[in-house]
């Protein structure tokens, strides 16, 4: 599940200075929608500076990928550092968290978030951290949701989700 | 002699206790990622109606200062900046704890911090009521200026890389193009996202980009320790501050950081966030030796929280002066003195200079608090080290999930994963983050001011360099563009003729 | 002049349904308030214009009530994040949603597809008075302003906005050449009028009345019918035949369709709080009383529909 140090190196001297110049190419053609109501704007237009960075942004990825390429020792050089000091990726891993957390996020809205926080604190320590701890797994999200809710809701009104239908009811017992 | 009565005032058992209760809670905010000082005040507005405007205003000062502050404890400890305003410190100051050395840092801090808001305390009584004509002067042409000059600073910051550090400032930059045009109400890359037309959140964005991406980093190369196990036995042996004599060869850094943090904090639209990251470019600009920073210099630690500081208080000589804040905190702090029905400005200045001196007393006392509260919070927070990396990143995940929510919807939580990914991929790849920080502060500043300029110029480009000081300002970010460009061969040509056999 | 008259009619008629209306709590009272709690979700955040509205009348509605009313911040895109959270709820009334004309001007300018017809009114508070402003050695008066022979820079807050729609009003019948610039914080367009490089602004008088007192500007023109008591060397945009624009008023609202009786028992708390001291004190400081502005729900909605019009004229026009 490793990626092999040299593909790694050639992450950021290649693959996302490519990927930023095709995003570019994309901005650059919605920032054709831009535009203004009023004549008063016509020399500098709320199109103007996003093209401006737009552009330059492309030229730097290009003068990046042009670097990598030209003088391949030097770029790979400072890559292997940022690579060396990480040691391999376990992708499985941090895929299974991003898809947790985003989970998570989306079922908010539905279930709130006295009812999801937990699951998502007990999958990330289970499912992600491989705890097997039967204390921890229980405990801590219990303990964790608590005070994160007595902080944000009891002490700053702040408008976490409450959930639909029965769920909402449920969060209703408590804000 | 009114200083004198201010201070009495502040001493006073109907103040002293919301002094202290102000820089402890400001503490709590500041050192919780997700939530700072601008959060706290503006949460806790309502439970200040029924308190004396005094106490009020003196408890939402004491809050800002330990906000800023106490960023620095949890961005020395886990790389996660409390509060944005910590953002440099993360960077240098969470290498002190890779090695098992975060009390240095921890200490440093604490001690930089103070000074850097006493010193700034003391310009806050001698200027303040002389400032209102300097700040009047500045304009839209003048504030374009300033941005750049901002910007120029990211060329000193990724000196070692300039193109990946240009290519993650355009990134920031350009993503502050996001959400309603200022200037022309038409939507801008919004996605039909509603969340984004008001910009990119900024208090997700930063969590995502630093926090929460720190712990899918973790996450991803099963770096499940906080401290590695190597030095985990030296952090036992080597738990010391820092000592008087390195504490003392630091003196030109702090000083140097302190005027840097007041004048970007006197100067509205910068605030403490840029102050920390200017303190910090000027520092590594200075250094004879760059080499190490990045890697755990002390410097690097003591210059952006000596910065943050006195910028701090610095930005309350424009609120305080001309009723005009200098950063999104004293905006929410302008409130706090309207509720009370109190207009800042020279107004106040006339009518309740009680009040006024009373609360830069206020705010000096709560400078001074630091140093007495700081290391119980120290203490409590190096616990948090202790506790096993699979529950703290769940507690700080959790936080980043809930601090964004304070701040919108679940759309927030989105945008805060999006920018842990984007953090993640940044950082793989070896590009800077500060730099996109930089550019997402500053690039409204610039934009808006410079479209500003041009309108009420009529687009007469000669607005820029009417005014000297716009001139002078466009004068000093040019040297910082080029600057490096320049430098960089010369050296290496001396540096060739110098030792080209040897290497 | 005619405006004049009908606004003089709805004032007493406001009265008279204030008077009704602290009457009819008593019964609204007996029948109990089928929320346990209210929320009041402010689409701005602390601190400002909103929020200390809410904030200053939400004790006085809890205690007609007779249960807690929690006010809530959701800031973000002219209070569009705020208005889609509230309308996501259940429109059972124990949702409040602060509105002010941006209600209506976010729909005209395309910025949501959320209409303000979505929203059943509930009260309007009070109406916070404009007015164009200079500063030191620049513009003195009114008849500087008439009188200008090159572009007038004229700041007010957002683009495209209810500021610029006023601005546009005002200067087309004033028939003086101007620009418009605008401002997202209105500190950096006071700073501006203050150090010369603006000639005039729009704000209102809530926010521009320290700034008054203080001598740093000079109020110009009042956008009302006839001069304001409190400003009696002030022309007003009325007695200068000019289009008095709408004023810039601060009301309260529950998602569309609500019950009827939870929208008249919400709508007699909040009367009745309007009359307490603490709401009458908070007026007083702000200076949010030169003007009568408490409308009962149905006036309001015709006001909702009246201005709607108003301003779509003057979009249109463009």
């Amino acid at each position: 599940m490793s990626l092999s140090r040299s593909a790694r190196s050639r992450f950021g001297a290649l693959a996302l200075p490519g990927l930023t110049l095709l995003g570019c190419v994309y901005l650059w053609g919605v920032t054709g929608d831009f535009r203004a109501v009023s004549g008063r704007y016509e020399a500098i237009g709320p199109e103007f500076f996003p093209r401006l960075l737009i552009g330059a942004l492309a030229i730097m990825c290009l003068v990046q990928i042009a670097r990598s390429l030209l003088r391949p020792a030097e770029t790979t050089a400072e890559e292997a550092d940022a690579a060396a000091a990480s040691g391999s990726v376990d992708w499985r891993n941090l895929v299974t968290a991003l898809a947790i957390t985003g989970l998570y996020a989306a079922s908010l809205h539905t279930v709130g978030f006295l009812i999801a926080t937990p699951l998502f604190q007990a999958a990330l320590l289970g499912i992600v951290f491989k705890t097997r701890r039967l204390v921890t797994l229980v405990l801590v999200p219990l303990l964790f949701t608590a005070a994160i809710a007595a902080l944000f809701i009891g002490a700053m009104n702040a408008p976490l989700p409450r959930g639909r239908w029965l769920f909402g009811t449920f969060s209703r017992l408590f804000y | 002699m009114e200083a004198f009565d201010g201070l009495l005032l502040v001493l006073s058992p109907d103040v002293l206790p919301f002094l202290i209760l102000g820089v402890a809670v400001g503490m709590v905010f500041g050192a919780l990622p997700g939530l700072d000082a601008t959060t706290g005040i503006a949460l806790l507005l309502p439970v200040t109606y029924a308190m004396e405007p005094v106490a009020a205003l003196v408890f939402f000062s004491a809050l800002y200062v330990g906000g800023v502050f106490a960023g620095s404890i949890t961005a020395i400890l886990f790389r996660t900046p409390g509060s944005s305003e910590a953002i440099m410190t993360a960077i240098e100051g969470h290498q002190f704890t890779m090695r098992g050395e975060a009390r240095i840092a921890l200490s440093t801090a604490v001690y930089c911090s103070a000074i850097g808001g006493l010193l700034a305390s003391v310009a806050l009584f001698l200027i303040t009521p002389f400032l209102a004509s300097v700040a009047l002067k500045f304009g839209p042409a003048e504030y374009f200026a300033l941005g750049l000059v901002g910007i120029s600073c990211i060329a000193a910051i990724t000196a070692d890389n300039p193109v990946k550090g240009a290519i993650a400032a355009l990134i920031g930059l350009l993503l502050a193009t996001v959400g309603i045009d200022q200037l022309t109400g038409v939507k801008r890359f919004d996605f039909q996202v509603t969340s984004l037309l008001s910009g990119v959140p900024f208090v997700p964005a930063i969590i995502g980009l630093f926090a929460a991406s720190e712990v899918y980093r973790r996450i991803a190369v099963r770096e499940t320790r906080l401290v590695s196990e190597a030095v985990e036995g030296s952090a036992e042996r080597r738990t010391r501050g820092i000592s008087l004599i390195e504490f003392l060869r630091l003196r030109w850094t702090i000083l140097r950081s302190s005027v840097i943090g007041l004048c970007v904090g006197i100067l509205p639209g910068a605030g403490a966030t840029t102050a920390a990251i200017l303190g910090y470019a000027a520092e590594v600009r200075m250094s004879r030796d760059r080499s190490g920073f990045g890697k755990g210099r002390i410097e690097g630690v003591a210059a952006p929280e000596s910065a943050n500081n006195a910028a701090t208080v610095g930005a309350m000589i424009p609120l305080l002066s001309l009723g005009i804040p200098g950063s999104g905190t004293t905006a929410v702090m302008m409130g706090a003195f309207l509720i009370h029905n109190l207009q800042p400005g020279p107004f106040l200045f006339l009518r309740e200079r009680e009040l006024v001196y009373g609360l830069f007393s206020g705010i000096a006392l709560s400078n001074a608090l630091i140093l007495a509260l700081a290391f119980i919070f120290i203490r409590l927070f190096t616990r948090l080290t202790l506790v096993p990396y699979p529950v703290l990143a769940t507690g700080i995940l959790s936080i980043a999930v809930a601090g964004s929510l304070a701040y919108g919807d679940t759309t927030a939580v989105m945008i805060m994963l999006i920018f842990a990914v984007l953090g993640l991929a940044l950082e793989a790849g070896g590009y800077p983050l500060a730099p996109v920080v930089l550019g997402l502060v500053l690039g409204p500043i610039v934009e808006t001011s410079m479209r500003r300029a041009l309108l009420m110029s009529d687009f007469d480009p000669f607005i820029f360099v009417e005014s000297p000081i716009a001139a002078g300002l466009i004068l000093i970010a040019l040297a910082f563009f080029v600057g490096p460009l320049i430098a960089g061969p010369l050296r290496r040509l001396r540096a060739g003729r110098g030792d080209a056999p040897g290497s | 002049m005619t405006g004049d008259e009908t606004l003089q009619r709805k004032t007493t008629f406001a009265a008279i349904l204030i008077a009704a209306a602290s009457f009819g709590t008593a019964s609204a009272q007996a029948q109990e308030f089928p929320c346990d709690s209210v929320e009041w979700i402010v689409g701005w955040g602390a601190g400002g214009g909103s929020d200390t509205f809410a904030r200053s009348i939400a004790p006085g509605v809890s205690d007609a009530l007779g249960v807690p009313v929690t006010v809530i911040n959701m800031p973000g895109a002219s209070s569009i994040v705020a208005m889609e959270e509230v309308l996501g709820r259940d429109a059972d009334g124990c949702t409040l949603f602060s509105i002010t004309p941006d209600q209506l001007t976010n729909e005209l300018t395309g910025l949501t597809e959320l209409s303000y017809r979505d929203l059943d009114a509930v009260m309007r508070a009070h109406v916070d008075i404009g007015m164009m402003y200079g500063a030191g050695d620049g513009l003195q008066s009114w008849d500087d302003v008439t009188s200008a022979s090159e572009d007038v820079l004229v700041g007010g807050t957002g683009a495209a906005s209810f500021d610029e729609i006023v601005v546009q009003i005002v200067m087309d019948d004033a028939g003086v050449p101007y620009r418009y610039i605008p401002y997202e914080n209105a500190s950096d367009m006071h700073a501006d009028l203050i150090g010369g490089r603006l000639h005039l602004i729009y704000d209102e008088v809530s926010v521009m009345n320290p700034m008054i007192e203080a001598g740093q500007v000079t109020p110009l023109l009042a956008l009302a019918d006839e001069r304001l008591e409190a400003f009696p060397d002030v022309p007003a945009a009325g007695e200068l035949d000019y289009t008095v624009p709408p004023s810039l008023w601060r009301g309260v609202s529950v998602a569309g369709d609500a019950p009827e009786d939870v929208v008249a028992m919400l709508e007699a708390a909040f009367l009745k709080a309007a009359e307490t001291e603490a709401y009458t004190e908070f007026e007083e400081g702000r200076m949010l009383n030169l003007y009568p502005g408490t409308l009962g729900a149905a006036d309001f909605t015709s006001l909702l529909d009246r201005e709607f019009e108003a301003y779509r004229a003057v979009t249109e026009s463009k």
